[in-house]
């Protein structure tokens, strides 16, 4: 078996959206004037087979 | 991260709670990451069962690797830096547990389990598993093969060739460009040919980008010139 990093466990969260399922599927727009997909609506099947990180932020003044 | 492991291929993005939308333009100042609006109808935050200031890892499979809330690790301490880095790292650390250079991720997807082989070619359109997997196409629709897009630009007064192919994020295939003025030789296109700009994510679910390059010199001289791209499987960092 080829694998590239040593499996390290941390349970950081609990009761998330989908354990053992993909995340429910959205379609959103994206409004960062900097960022490449801006105007684009983006959804996480978008980055299938690539790594992905969703900060669920609250913008503020 | 991803100038330090470069093998890796992570993207970031935000998304802000319904009713925030008019501080959007402040809060992504300073920033190029995509910044996701929810909105009532998709309601993703209560859809993932999220919290504010969640992270959500996904995996390749777009299935949560692990929920890291900054909130409760404060990302101004270093080791909450280093433990938010190595789950990233871990997500993106690719699987082959049948030794057959496909990811696990990408047989799962299109064949829902290990069987395929990378010699093998269910839809019949001449390119292998391998091949496909390479370079991003369908290997169950012989209407999706991979292609190199030619087009003749002009510069000065002379003639260039440009052409793209799309090709894996990351590392898990190596890729190498060559030339031939025969087509029964080949070497290293080294200075011939550049890279015209960076290497775009099609975010269009396949894991692949799409990479364009450009001729050094003028086109239509005397001696032919071909080109090829070949595909080998990735070295695991």
């Amino acid at each position: 078996m080829r694998r590239c990093l040593p499996w390290l466990l941390l349970l950081v969260a609990a009761a998330p959206a989908a354990w053992g399922g993909k995340v429910s599927d959205f379609t959103l727009e994206d409004t960062n004037p900097a960022s490449v997909r801006f105007e684009s609506t983006v959804s996480p099947r978008d980055y299938q087979l690539q790594v992905t990180g969703f900060y669920f932020g609250t913008a503020t003044t | 991260m991803q100038a330090g492991n470069p093998a890796y291929r992570v993207e970031i993005l935000g998304i802000n709670l319904i009713g925030r939308e008019a501080y959007n333009v402040a809060y992504t100042d300073g920033t190029s990451l995509p910044w996701l609006q929810d909105v009532p109808g998709q309601y993703v935050r209560a859809n993932w069962i999220a919290s504010d200031r969640d992270v959500y890892i996904l995996d390749p499979m777009n299935q949560v690797f692990a929920v890291f809330n900054l909130y409760e690790h404060d990302l101004s301490l270093e080791y909450n830096r280093k433990a938010l880095k190595a789950l990233f790292l871990q997500a993106a650390g690719w699987l082959d547990t049948d030794d057959d250079t496909l990811c696990d991720h990408w047989e799962r997807l299109h064949f829902q389990d290990l069987s395929p082989t990378p010699t093998g070619d269910p839809d019949g359109d001449g390119k292998d598993n391998f091949a496909e997997y390479s370079f991003g196409t369908d290997p169950l629709d012989a209407n999706s093969r991979p292609s190199l897009q030619t087009v003749v630009v002009e510069q000065g007064g002379e003639r260039f060739l440009e052409f793209s192919v799309n090709r894996r994020m990351g590392a898990q295939v190596l890729y190498s460009e060559e030339t031939s003025a025969t087509l029964s030789t080949w070497g290293e296109a080294g200075a011939s040919v550049i890279m015209k700009e960076p290497m775009r994510n099609l975010f269009d679910g396949t894991g692949t980008g799409k990479a364009t390059y450009r001729t050094a010199t003028p086109i239509g001289g005397p001696v032919p010139w071909f080109f090829r791209m070949t595909a080998l499987p990735g070295i695991p960092p």
